[in-house]
């Protein structure tokens, strides 16, 4: 059913819009690979048939289309979708795969058939989730650098990747295959829209900006690796990347301005090696199995890791987990009544609390090896084990924070003479406004700024009064140099 | 018309209300991300003639007179807190799930 376990797609935001090419090749395919390339090879237009079934005519046909992708959009008695053609009587006819759903490219006899070969697909616009939920496990989409604005939700229905025989999606800066980081990573722009990945369809190398409650949701089992998700959204709740049920985040960067970094909301994810920052939370965990494992945390406004499940059994293992030189939110919350939460070797610093349990600790939740230090309240409804430690310092080798008291404010900017001198990135720091007459608390992304101003992301209020409270962390090495 | 330096650019919950008309006058902009957070936002500049917006994210963003749309999306949304957005029309009643 549908293509090849063997096709590799190509997209490229400079491809042809409206996702209307062919957009794969099929590996070792006795045909001409036109994949890679903006632009269709062949745009057929007339194509017709005998009946219904996987054969169109035409008189173009020809032996170098053998393992391409087709799109066929349009005509009489045409399934529009994608199809491999798998052979060719030339200048005879076409035999195509059925698509992902086992339909035929022909339902009837079929009348000015139009069918695209070949070239890239271009992620933008409607029709992405068409498109994912006929890949085959097995597949392999290279994406190539450059933004993709999105222009509609995404929310991929398909069992056609399996758990084991999944589809990777990876991202590229030049070559396939080559070294892809930083702003070289294909951006999703979603804007308002929801993206919600396909399950065991696995994405590397991405970023994904957006404001909505879903900007970007693997699907179940599905691996996330080297992406970064941005929320910029200033409504509660919404997540920069969310893990799928039993599925994996790992060597990943996430903020969300007033929600968390990462979430889940199913169970069974694991967390592992991510960087989560500048967020009202850094890891929310929603379900119950969640793993968070070696995540580094930092300027967490309300909590590092929140354990919010009532079902418990979070494994929360060798985190490091930092707020602030002066202190803020939580370094661990426990939700009411969550059971059976393991919290171990996590170092665990600069929060007014420490670890807190809403209500009286349930016994089942259990710790050892912690180190608390420079937080207000070490333990809140939770009982410290012997091993854990709260007289060591860690004695962090990088953090930081720039910190004022008197700014003022107009608009999209912050203004403290002097104040921004050093330590500041353009696209990477963040601005917290804390407190201040007529400032709306929050966390906004620098976009640019002078020694004496920051511009941001989004709009601080208008107030001369110098009376602004705000930080700016810095700093991200987070060796610890003390005797932990 | 000519491409632009905003093409296939993000960005969401910026404004562009202070850059130069020049900057869009008589410019196609393909896939631009400009979405706002709130309705009738302004976030793009005025006093511009002949500018294309093509599959530009632009839910939200007022837009003036001098910019044509082509495809992509315009839509006026509130974000609700549960998560689930609405279309509103020009009252801000809720429409549709977004």
């Amino acid at each position: 059913m549908g293509v090849s376990a063997n096709t590799v797609w190509e997209v490229r935001s400079s491809a042809t819009a409206a996702m209307v090419n062919g957009g794969g090749f099929v590996t070792g395919a006795s045909g001409t690979d036109y994949s890679q390339q903006d632009s269709a090879q062949y745009n057929l237009t007339g194509c017709t048939s005998a009946g219904a079934g996987n054969t169109l005519l035409t008189a173009s046909a020809s032996s170098d289309m053998v393992g391409n992708i087709a799109k066929a959009v349009s005509g009489t008695n045409v399934t529009v979708g994608w199809y491999e053609i798998t052979s060719v009587v030339a200048g005879v006819s076409i035999t195509f795969s059925t698509n992902g759903a086992g339909t035929s490219i022909a339902t009837g006899v079929v009348a000015a058939g139009a069918v695209n070969i070949g070239g890239a697909l271009d992620f933008t616009g409607s029709g992405i989730d068409t498109f994912l939920e006929q890949v085959v496990g097995g597949n392999t989409g290279w994406v190539k650098s450059g933004t993709y604005t999105h222009a509609a939700n995404t929310s991929v229905s398909s069992v056609l990747s399996t758990s084991t025989s999944p589809s990777n999606f990876m991202g590229y800066t030049t070559t396939r295959g080559d070294t892809c980081n930083g702003t070289d990573r294909p951006l999703f722009a979603m804007g308002s829209n929801t993206f919600t990945g396909g399950q065991y369809q696995n994405w590397c190398n991405f970023r994904s900006t957006g404001i909505s409650a879903s900007p970007f949701t693997a699907g179940t089992g599905a691996e996330v690796r080297n992406c970064f998700g941005v929320n910029t959204s200033t409504t509660a709740g919404r997540p920069g990347l969310r893990g799928g049920s039993d599925g994996l985040i790992t060597d990943c960067e996430a903020v969300s301005l007033a929600g968390p970094a990462m979430d889940t909301a199913t169970a069974g994810t694991r967390f592992i090696g991510n960087y989560l920052h500048d967020s009202n939370i850094g890891l929310g965990i929603g379900s119950s199995r969640g793993q968070a494992i070696g995540n580094l945390i930092h300027s967490c406004t309300t909590a590092g890791i929140d354990e919010s499940s009532v079902s418990g059994t979070a494994n929360i293992y060798a985190n490091t987990l930092y707020g602030r030189e002066a202190q803020e939110g939580v370094g661990i919350r426990i939700a009411t009544n969550a059971p059976s939460n393991a919290l171990v070797s996590n170092l665990i610093y600069g929060f007014v609390t420490g670890i807190s349990q809403t209500t009286a600790q349930l016994k089942s939740n259990f710790g050892r090896n912690n180190v608390l230090y420079n937080c207000g309240t070490n333990a809140t409804n939770y009982t410290l084990d012997s091993t854990d430690t709260t007289a060591v310092d860690p004695a962090f080798s990088g953090p930081a924070q720039l910190t004022g008291t008197t700014a003022t404010i107009s608009g999209s900017t912050l203004t403290q003479t002097g104040a921004f001198a050093s330590n500041v990135t353009d696209g990477v720091s963040y601005l917290h406004v804390l407190s201040g007459t007529g400032a709306t608390v929050g966390i906004y992304p620098i976009v640019s700024h002078t020694d004496d101003v920051l511009t941001v992301t989004g709009t601080i209020g208008t107030n001369a009064t110098a009376d602004k409270v705000w930080y700016i962390h810095y700093g991200t090495d987070f060796t610890p140099t003390g005797s932990v | 018309m000519s491409g632009s330096c905003h093409s296939h650019k993000d960005y969401t919950g910026r404004s562009l209300a202070d850059r130069p008309a020049s900057e869009f006058s008589g410019k196609t902009i393909r896939g631009m991300c400009l979405t706002q957070m709130a309705p009738d936002t302004v976030a793009l500049p005025s006093g511009v003639t002949d500018c294309v917006l093509q599959d530009c994210q632009l839910d939200n963003v007022l837009i003036p007179s001098g910019f044509s749309v082509v495809r992509g999306s315009t839509r006026r949304f509130l974000a609700q807190p549960d998560g689930t957005d609405w279309i509103v029309d020009e009252n801000n009643q809720p429409v549709s799930p977004l």
